[in-house]
């Protein structure tokens, strides 16, 4: 050990660090704001559509959902970190997944059930093995079934032959997928119907029932009932499309998830027209794209390898069909998703990758 | 063109630092450090002792085994002592300090010429290794060890690696510019010992006035000099014959294993000299750049030089010292302090000043499969990490940590600025030991 | 209603049965010494005893006829139990615990890098053996906190490690987890301890830590119980008390004395080295006193022995 020059040394110390050296300055919180970002056009079409109730989902929700972070973390003794984003965005998958005219205690109680039951009890960020928002989403649903099915009617709704007015909350459909005001489910127009969705008068009607619903619409989200962020596939995508420019999401999930429903429904379609609908419908209505896009790819709950990531998404798309299909339920995406989260574990056991070059030893050969 | 491999990053370059600079020599110093351990393999056994004289060039410490390579005085002079000195690796090693007498003596060196065409293979290996010839991309591999792949393991093709994959090193780049000749004869000297067909010379293409001058050097031989697309660590062996010649080379081997041979453009340079003119390796190029250096420079340094008297020679620290790395930013060492001396492996000197040195906490790894996609070896990063996190050695052994090059890649991109390549180098030592002690058993 | 009720008994009939059947069947003859031994263990399932467990101690007690002194955390008393249950003689069991020789903490020892990386120890040490400048001292980011199994060791806000003598019960977990083997399992009555790992001669230890062994020896003219390895002072193990003198003589006050002071004052705060400095100053005063009585006395003698022999000279 070198003595004298110790002493007379330095008056700084180098910084010393295992390699590299260098970092892309990728960061937790950049990601899950940016994804954040990319949910907003969706959430800026419900509250277009839905208007101010809708806002007061997603403010209700996402504050919410960040107000819950910060407490547990506080009353945990940990760093409070709710600047990093997965709280807020949370939050505002919860939003997307309600329907706009959920009462603020019903927010209030999801964003907890979300921030705290689904993620800080399994310790936080990272270590969540369910889908938060889709935890609350589900808790809800079966603890207060009733606001659940309670849809707003959209913006674009034509008063005048439906005789309803924006923002009142229903739950009837009429023949072409709109909305009806509750009283008037007369015996000529429509069957009794539970429902104010389009995949709610399918599941009560079969496709005749929504047959004369326009597909572009249901597409754009143009007067059709749903969650908050169902509504518009196309903005949805658009979302999702720049993810995957930046590198957020891979291909994998959303494209498996979305072509076996399509596969699904283009077979039962076939087989049996008057019950069950086309690929397309079944695409563009419900959950499916905000599932397969933003739901499934969350990073912590699915799997991690190429292989698996493919599996995930053909569970995933068969769940939802055949909850769909043949279940109780209008809607799939929300359970699958969730009982697809319990096999990640081991889909990622049996599906990582074998090093470059790996060759599976011969018995005979002796190890060198 | 073969698909390139899996896996790889596209950080920032900033080779326009230094690669403008032409290759300057630097004086030697007053005092060389020169540890016995500067390559791969058993440390070198020294042959000398305190008090006595010695000339450039001459043999100072003996091979301390099979895979082992001499060392040679740097400067004239005499020995003032052998004595642990901080190595570049981090511990303090025996090293054999000269004080310089300040002549130009060398000691006498058998001089070839082109009748190093008639020579027999043994003679052409002995002579590599006599001149004390390691691997000068950084892996320090004895070259004469390399040149003798096991039998029945015959090389057909021999690559030299031009790529210089790391960011910010330019030392190859000036090398091919100013020097194709050596390089490309050096070429020739490793194919005649290895009797193999093909000759490959393999540059990135962000260095084309490199490409432009090798192809003119290789004019009218059968020499083939590829461009490859520029990724990171395109340079890396494996991952070179995977891109060049589309072969895996198997998990846990080396490339004879696929009948191929990688050698750096530096070392292929060095094995000419050695062979033509006797000389043995006793100085290197060296890049020095980064932020932190007023200068960035290409420099021809003597070996055993202490890097701070490089440092000094390129105008010194630039701001308030932050860090030092031996090599490239990507796999490079951190020095822990400036007295450490230039050895063979030493490729660059990357220098940060406090302000740009990355600190960040780590967090919490999130899954986002950003190292899986990134990692050359397709290994699982993450995995292997939170194994080594939990100290459940077995597990990072199943996802095959053993098998991971260190390349950095992983750890470059993680969202979580988690020290994945450390966990991984501590998972690989601890399985080692592991593997020790049920071996004993 | 009476249906459903007949057929749950009969169900619940028959797997009572089946369960009985199964009991009798499948039972295991166990010794049921191994029951009453594992009762009788503290349950941590520390691994100090080497065993993969209490309870796989305990059958390796009655099947391989293990050591009964293995189990450090159960101590005298369960060695005792040990032998009764077993029926065989035990030694005597000296209790022991962790001691970590090391007092350089930032308030006293330098750093020769700014180490940025894995907050831990192993993986620090395998950085050219540390930040700290001292090649033995203590990097203080708790390996052996994460090693104990009883809570019983921590890291002081001064960045060193620091064991709670009565939590501890000396399992030897923490002594394998520290990448530089400065910790050690000390008898428990042994109140003196060496806080200081550095063989390295007194300069460069000057250089790097206030508080090191200078290898100065004086410690050793005290207790024959110091010996030294290389230029560190090392406490043998013994019966012999160590005279309060020992700590007094030691300069940079390496010597700890657990009778007088608090380990965690000691290395927390300011008082307990003012106090051990301006006692050490006593009693260097105090030798000086002794030495300059000494020497008079001495001179005394010899001009009474010179007035003496005069006296004689006188008379003869």
């Amino acid at each position: 050990m070198s003595t004298e020059k110790d002493k007379n040394a330095r008056s700084y110390l180098l910084a010393v660090s295992s390699s590299p050296h260098a970092h892309s300055g990728e960061s937790t919180s950049r990601i899950m704001w940016t994804v954040f970002c990319c949910l907003v056009p969706a959430a800026a079409v419900g509250v277009y559509a839905f208007g101010l109730a809708a806002l007061s989902v997603i403010l209700f929700t996402t504050l919410g959902a960040m107000f819950f972070e910060a407490g547990i973390q506080k009353l945990t003794g940990q760093k409070v970190r709710i600047s990093d984003g997965s709280a807020a965005l949370t939050g505002l998958l919860l939003a997307l997944n309600l329907p706009a005219g959920s009462p603020w205690w019903m927010c209030l109680t999801g964003s907890l059930v979300a921030v705290i039951l689904a993620k800080a009890v399994f310790g936080g960020l990272g270590q969540n093995p369910f889908n938060p928002a889709l935890t609350a989403r589900v808790f809800l649903l079966l603890a207060f079934a009733g606001p659940m099915t309670k849809w707003l009617v959209p913006r674009t709704t034509d008063a005048a032959s439906t005789g309803l007015l924006w923002g009142q909350k229903v739950s009837f459909l009429d023949a072409g997928g709109k909305m009806i005001a509750d009283g008037l489910a007369s015996p000529g127009s429509v069957d009794a119907v539970t429902a104010a969705t389009p995949l709610g008068l399918l599941k009560e009607g079969g496709t005749e029932a929504v047959s004369q619903m326009p597909l572009l619409d249901a597409f754009l989200g143009n007067a059709i009932g749903g969650s908050l962020g169902e509504v518009s596939a196309a903005a949805l995508l658009l979302g999702a499309i720049f993810l995957l420019i930046r590198g957020y999401i891979t291909w994998h999930i959303p494209v498996s998830f979305m072509a076996t429903v399509a596969i699904f429904a283009a077979i039962t379609n076939a087989v049996d027209p008057a019950r069950y609908a086309g690929p397309v419908f079944n695409l563009v209505t419900g959950g499916v794209v905000i599932g397969a896009c933003f739901m499934a790819t969350d990073y912590v709950t699915s799997p991690m390898f190429a292989k698996g990531k493919i599996i995930f998404g053909i569970g995933c798309g068969m769940i939802t069909m055949l909850i769909r299909l043949w279940a109780g339920y209008p809607e799939g995406v929300s359970f699958s998703i969730l009982l697809m989260n319990a096999l990640t574990p081991i889909i990622d056991r049996y599906t990582a990758p074998m090093p470059f070059g790996f060759r599976k030893p011969e018995p005979a050969e002796e190890k060198s | 063109m073969p698909p390139s491999f899996k896996g790889g990053i596209h950080p920032e370059y900033n080779k326009e630092m230094a690669s403008g600079r032409a290759i300057a020599p630097m004086d030697p110093p007053e005092e060389v450090v020169l540890p016995l351990s500067q390559h791969i393999g058993a440390p070198a056994k020294a042959v000398v002792e305190k008090g006595d004289e010695v000339l450039i060039g001459q043999v100072i410490a003996e091979p301390g085994g099979f895979v082992s390579a001499p060392i040679h005085a740097t400067v004239a002079g005499r020995v003032k002592t052998i004595e642990p000195r901080p190595h570049p690796l981090g511990k303090s090693l025996d090293a054999i300090v000269i004080e310089n007498s300040g002549e130009d003596k060398w000691t006498q060196t058998e001089s070839w010429g082109d009748s190093w065409k008639e020579k027999s293979t043994d003679e052409i290996k002995e002579k590599i290794k006599n001149a004390g010839m390691v691997g000068m991309g950084g892996a320090t591999f004895p070259t004469h060890v390399k040149l003798s792949p096991p039998e029945g393991k015959p090389i057909d093709t021999v690559i030299l690696n031009g790529a210089e994959c790391e960011p910010y090193l330019t030392a190859d780049h000036r090398l091919m510019l100013e020097h194709p000749e050596p390089v490309v004869e050096g070429l020739e000297i490793i194919s005649r010992v290895l009797g193999s067909k093909r000759k490959i010379i393999a540059i990135e293409e962000n260095k084309p006035d490199a490409l432009e001058k090798m192809r003119q050097a290789c004019s009218g031989t059968e020499i083939e000099v590829v461009q490859l697309p520029v990724k990171y660590p395109q340079g890396a062996e494996k991952q070179l014959i995977k891109a060049l010649l589309d072969r895996n080379v198997p998990a846990g081997g080396l490339p004879f294993e696929v009948n191929t041979l990688v050698q750096n453009v530096g070392t292929s340079a060095a094995i000419c000299a050695a062979v033509r003119e006797g000389r043995p390796l006793v100085n290197r190029v060296v890049t020095i750049t980064g932020p932190g250096i007023s200068t960035p420079s290409n420099l021809r340094v003597t070996l055993g030089t202490p890097i701070q008297k490089v440092i000094d020679a390129c105008g010194g620290w630039k701001g308030d010292p932050g860090k030092l790395v031996a090599g490239g930013p990507m796999m490079g060492f951190a020095q822990i302090s400036t007295e450490t001396p230039v050895i063979k492996g030493t490729s660059g000197l990357l220098l940060f000043s406090l302000d740009d040195v990355h600190i960040k906490e780590e967090d919490k790894c999130i899954r986002c499969g950003t190292c899986v996609r990134h990692c050359p070896m397709t290994l699982a990063p993450s995995e292997i990490a939170k194994s080594a996190q939990k100290k459940l050695w077995n597990r990072a052994d199943e996802y095959h940590a053993l098998d991971c090059i260190e390349c950095g890649c992983c750890s470059y991109g993680c969202p979580a600025a988690i020290p994945l390549v450390q966990y991984i180098r501590q998972s690989k030592a601890e399985i080692m030991a592991l593997r020790r002690r049920e071996g004993k058993k | 209603m009476l249906a459903a009720v007949l057929t749950l008994a009969c169900v619940g009939l028959v797997l009572s049965i089946m369960l009985v059947i199964g009991s009798r069947v499948f039972y295991v003859e166990v010794d049921p010494r191994i029951e009453e031994l594992s009762e009788n263990m503290p349950g941590a399932n520390c691994g100090g005893c080497g065993y993969a467990g209490c309870s796989a101690y305990a059958k390796a007690l009655v099947m391989e006829g293990a050591s009964t002194d293995l189990c450090a955390p159960g101590g005298a008393e369960m060695v005792q139990e040990i032998g009764r249950i077993m029926g065989v003689e035990v030694g005597e069991v000296i209790q022991k615990v962790a001691v970590v020789h090391c007092a350089g903490d930032n308030a006293h020892a330098q750093n020769r890098f700014n180490y940025i990386g894995v907050k831990n120890c192993s993986a620090a040490a395998a950085m050219g053996g540390g930040f700290k400048a001292c090649p033995f001292g203590c990097l203080g980011l708790g390996s052996c906190v994460d090693a104990c199994p009883f809570d019983a060791i921590r890291i002081t806000p001064r960045g060193v490690a620091v064991v709670d003598a009565e939590a501890c019960t000396g399992c030897g977990n923490c002594v394998d987890a520290c990448p530089k083997g400065i910790i050690s399992l000390v008898p428990k009555s042994e109140k003196v301890h060496v806080l200081c790992s550095s063989t390295d001669k007194a300069k460069a230890v000057k250089n790097y830590c206030d508080v090191g062994c200078i290898g100065c020896k004086l410690c050793g003219k005290e207790s024959k119980r110091f010996e030294m390895k290389g230029a560190l002072a090392v406490l043998a193990s013994g019966d012999e008390e160590i005279p309060e003198s020992a700590a007094l003589v030691c300069k940079p006050g390496c010597i700890f004395d657990g009778s007088r002071y608090d380990i965690n004052e000691w290395l927390e705060t300011e008082g307990p080295r003012k106090d051990f400095e301006s006692r050490q100053k006593k009693y260097k005063e105090e030798q000086k006193k002794l030495k300059e009585a000494r020497k008079k006395a001495k001179e005394a003698e010899k001009t009474k022995k010179t007035a003496d022999s005069e006296q004689k000279e006188v008379t003869e």
